[in-house]
């Protein structure tokens, strides 16, 4: 082997060695869904970190791999729906039924008048509202933001959606849930006004289902979690912790 | 084979000459105000001539053959200091005296002096130099105090002088003489003052200036430095006091103003329309800072990630050497009200949850921390970040939007890269060991 083939080699293999290893927030971000999940990091889920996410995942509303035409329709009009919302003005082709207070929040219900869809949007602490007891209702009531809307169709299929206020470069998030027959079915994805997400998971029967999938805001890693059999999420993520 | 190692040996070296150089670039340079400069000219004649009326019988009465005195003289001084304390400066100064008496005697008088100086940081120094009179160059050395010498003024005066008298003119002549006086008088000064800002040059780094300063306006066209009992009057609106390039003083006094680190600016005190005037300048830099904390569950040596669902914290504070009253000349009491406080974005105990911005922070707990200095804009962005995340704390999420995580955007807001880390143990170690 000629002598400048093998400094060539030398240098490759640094190279190689270089893109195999794994971003360090990756591995930090991994391990701590391997704590928090418990036993399910172990059997139920299995985690990959990609310093690079391929492009068929990028985070953006208007992937097709990730989203379906109907899906990227309603979830690029909820900063819209929703910009110019007060206790009695209501999204465009609603009017206000009933503005309610109870304990420490505003309840203003809507009615389409096009449909016979509905809207309640809460303003304020959510907890009296989501009383249910369930694990969904306990995630919801502890959600923060700026206020909470539920979109509802006459079957009872609709989306849940949580609204924060913008940061300080004008992009505002919001928890997006899709629900069909009363419980969470669908999409849940955390997106930003300008077009990104943040995570995204689909359920089934109010558990996660498939795989779940995370991207990191400071850098152009992707997490992807395999989900082998459906996961109660909403008891892991109700699970306390001091951080 | 030789050549692969000689290859990799260079590498190395070039690496480790990089490091060296890099290592110096960084070392922050002290801010400072000093004088930069100064040059002093001075030129001027004088030509008195008297005729006299005396007789051969000494009656004073008019004659034209008794004969004339006229004395001239000439100065011409010259200046220059420059590169501040520490630095150097020069001055020679000649002057000549001619006098014919009534008689038309002529005698003649001249000196003289070359000097170099030196001063230290204390404005001590020594001059070295020669001296003359007219026939004989004699060496000097003298012990010299800067300020004896420099007089912190703008000059550009001329004060020539073109009368006649006779007897009938008794301010000039109480003896019945007839003469006229011709003198020229031209004096140029000018003292630089300049700042150093210090630092290292950070692009878009900019820190907060404090200027002040106090021109009095000389009116005594002849006055040289130390102007002792020269008249003047101050320039008591101090918007007329222009700090060299940066711009006039509020009516206050005081001019604040953000200037980048490691740039040299002009700022002696300018006033428009004034020929003649000395001054005072000063400026002061404020610094600004930002400190992250952790608490490890696992403090080093530990890489215990929890202790049970304690899984630790991360929090920051920006900090200033301005005092709250400065600091509301430009930010809103709504942002100014975070400075020197810990503050720190949570959860009331869960995975997911309201977030909130503690304010203060209550955790005590530090397992690490680290001050950044940062510039005032950082600071100002920092500020936003943190007010607007406590009006609108939005919703905690340990994966995605986490105390830790939040550290990173506040540092981000405040132009500090901190490990793009999640859990505060691994933070906690990144900041430890790398930054």
């Amino acid at each position: 082997m000629k002598p400048q083939s093998l400094f060539i080699q030398l240098c490759l293999i640094f190279q190689v060695c270089n893109l195999f290893g794994q971003d360090s927030n990756l591995q930090d971000r991994i391990s701590l869904l391997q704590e928090l999940f418990g036993a399910n990091g172990k059997t139920n889920i299995s985690i990959t970190g990609l310093n690079i996410c391929p492009p068929q995942y990028t985070n953006e509303i208007l992937n097709t791999n990730l989203f379906t035409t109907q899906e990227q329709k309603v979830l690029s009009s909820i900063f819209l729906k929703y910009q110019n919302i007060t206790t009695n003005s209501g999204p465009l082709g609603s009017v206000l039924a009933s503005l309610t207070k109870s304990n420490s929040c505003w309840l203003a219900h809507f009615n389409y008048t096009n449909s016979d869809s509905c809207e309640d949007i809460i303003f304020g602490d959510r907890t009296s509202i989501f009383c249910g007891g369930s694990q969904y209702d306990s995630y919801m009531a502890k959600s923060g933001g700026k206020f909470f809307a539920k979109y509802r169709t006459r079957d009872n299929a609709g989306y849940d959606v949580i609204i924060n206020a913008p940061d300080m470069n004008g992009i505002s998030t919001a928890f997006f849930v899709q629900i069909k027959d009363g419980c969470v079915n669908g999409l849940s994805v955390t997106l930003h006004s300008d077009g990104r997400c943040n995570d995204l998971l689909h359920f089934g029967n109010g558990k996660a289902i498939n795989r779940w999938l995370q991207w990191d805001e400071n850098s152009s890693g992707l997490i992807k979690v395999k989900i082998k059999t459906p996961l109660d999420y909403f008891k892991y993520m109700n699970q306390e912790i001091k951080m | 084979m030789k050549k692969i190692f000689l290859s990799i040996g260079l590498l190395f070296a070039a690496a480790t000459v990089f490091a060296t150089t890099q290592t110096k670039a960084n070392q922050d340079k002290p801010s400072r105000v000093f004088m930069s400069c100064d040059v002093q000219n001075l030129n001027s004649t004088t030509d008195h001539y008297e005729s006299v009326y005396e007789n051969a019988n000494g009656d004073f009465i008019p004659d034209d053959d008794d004969g004339s005195s006229e004395n001239q003289t000439w100065v011409n001084y010259n200046h220059v200091w420059a590169d501040a304390i520490g630095g150097a400066g020069s001055e020679f100064n000649n002057w000549q005296n001619d006098n014919w008496d009534w008689q038309n005697n002529h005698t003649s008088t001249a000196g003289g002096m070359n000097g170099n100086m030196e001063w230290d940081w204390t404005g001590w120094g020594g001059e070295v130099g020669d001296s003359n009179d007219g026939t004989t160059i004699t060496g000097f050395t003298n012990i010299l105090w800067i300020w004896d010498i420099i007089g912190n003024e703008h000059c550009n005066v001329s004060d020539p002088v073109n009368t006649n008298w006779d007897n009938a003119n008794l301010d000039w002549d109480d003896d019945g003489d007839r003469g006229s006086q011709h003198d020229t008088y031209t004096r140029t000064a000018d003292t630089v003052w300049h700042i150093q800002t210090g630092g290292k040059a950070i692009a878009g780094r900019l820190n907060l200036w404090q200027f002040s300063g106090s021109v009095w306006e000389i009116t005594d066209k002849r006055a040289v430095p130390q102007f002792s009992g020269a008249a003047m009057r101050e320039i008591t609106n101090k918007t007329q006091i222009a700090i060299g390039e940066l711009g006039s003083l509020k009516a206050d006094g005081n001019l604040w103003l953000t200037l980048p680190d490691n740039v040299e600016k002009d700022i002696t005190p300018k006033v428009a329309g004034k020929d003649f005037y000395t001054f005072n300048v000063s400026g002061q830099k404020y610094k600004s800072y930002f400190t992250v904390y952790v608490d490890m569950p696992g403090p080093p040596p530990s890489h215990s990630t929890h202790v049970g669902t304690d899984y630790g914290h991360g929090w920051w504070m920006l900090g200033s050497d301005a005092s709250a009253n400065i600091l509301n000349i430009f930010i809103t009491t709504n942002r100014s009200h975070f400075i020197n406080e810990q503050v720190g974005y949570a959860d009331h105990g869960h995975m997911r949850g309201p977030g909130v911005l503690r304010d203060p922070e209550t955790n005590t707990n530090i397992s690490v921390t680290k001050t950044y200095e940062i510039g005032f804009n950082n600071l100002t962005n920092g500020l936003a970040f943190t007010q607007i995340l406590h009006d609108n704390p939005g919703t905690y999420n340990v994966f995605l939007n986490n105390c830790v995580q939040n550290c990173v955007k506040a540092g981000a807001a405040a132009g500090v890269t901190l490990p793009n880390d999640t859990k505060p143990e691994t933070f906690g170690w990144d900041i430890y060991l790398n930054h």
